[in-house]
């Protein structure tokens, strides 16, 4: 298994245990209404803000990690493969997180409260790091 | 001579430059001018996206007309160039709309009007299609 296929399952892991801890956590502010909108503007805010940061500093932690166990493979540019998987990954991605903007444009429109809007946002960017991950792990075990 | 799928990515460049152009035109000297809970700007929006539905299929049509030769000699529509190009520029347009989502989820984040984060979607998804017609129509001239 080579450095970007381990990094990959790596920012899945990651990005997959973050925010469904996130989503998971505030499902009932997010779909119950059980708190105000300012209210839940500013629980969701705090999260929001500190995943962010939990995500950045353990995958930082993460590749270090990797990049010790094995630094032969964590030199190695990224060769034809991963640059095609890549890509691969990025364009499903992008269409996924397009799904989510056009559904936060209609939220906006529609003047649902800021929090909603802002999770939808929140929601797309995760999804479209969860579908390139996964269009990724494919892409290295099956091929592109 | 230029294949059909780089005739199309011609119609849809033509269809996003229509849609963001009358779409600015409209929303920003009232932005200037007028508070923002007067600005104008969702039916607007819908406008735009209607101009770049029917340029697209419009465009793609008349392309269709003028390539029947050419489709009916070649026996395909798309070719190994095309995925390439395909991949390449919906990846970078993939990037660009993750930028423009983050800065919407930013702007939200700080609680200013969701107007804000409504149109930094909807130019930067205008935007990000645009990148990535520009990447395409740079892999088919090969420049990348």
């Amino acid at each position: 298994m080579s450095f970007h296929e381990k990094s990959n399952i790596a920012m899945l892991v990651l990005t997959g245990g973050v925010y469904a801890w996130y989503f998971a956590s505030t499902a009932n502010v997010l779909l119950g209404g059980s708190v105000s909108p300012e209210e839940a503007l500013e629980l969701t805010n705090t999260k929001m803000l500190v995943t962010v940061g939990a995500v950045i500093i353990a995958s930082i932690v993460a590749h270090i990690a990797l990049a010790i166990a094995s630094p032969s493979e964590a030199e190695e540019a990224a060769d034809e493969r991963d640059r095609l998987v890549e890509m691969r990954g990025d364009q499903r991605g992008g269409f996924v997180l397009a799904l989510f903007a056009l559904a936060a444009m209609a939220s906006a429109m529609t003047a649902q409260p800021y929090y909603l809007i802002a999770n939808l946002v929140l929601a797309g960017l995760v999804a479209s790091e969860l579908v390139k991950g996964v269009t990724k792990l494919i892409g290295y075990r099956r091929g592109v | 001579m230029p294949g059909f799928l780089e005739k199309m990515n011609r119609s849809a460049a033509i269809g996003t430059i229509l849609a963001l152009g009358w779409y600015l035109i409209r929303v920003v000297p009232q932005v200037v001018t007028h508070p923002l809970d007067e600005v104008s700007w969702k039916a607007e929006m819908v406008i735009a996206v209607v101009i770049f539905v029917v340029t697209l299929i419009a465009d793609s049509i008349r392309a269709a007309i003028a390539s029947q030769g050419q489709l009916d000699e070649a026996d395909v529509v798309d070719d190994e160039r095309d995925h390439a190009a395909e991949r390449r520029g919906d990846a970078w347009g993939g990037h660009a709309m993750h930028a423009a989502a983050f800065i919407a989820l930013m702007l939200l984040v700080f609680e200013l009007d969701p107007f804000w984060a409504a149109n930094t979607l909807f130019v930067g998804a205008m935007l990000a299609g645009l990148t990535s017609i520009l990447v395409k129509f740079l892999t088919y001239r090969g420049s990348i």
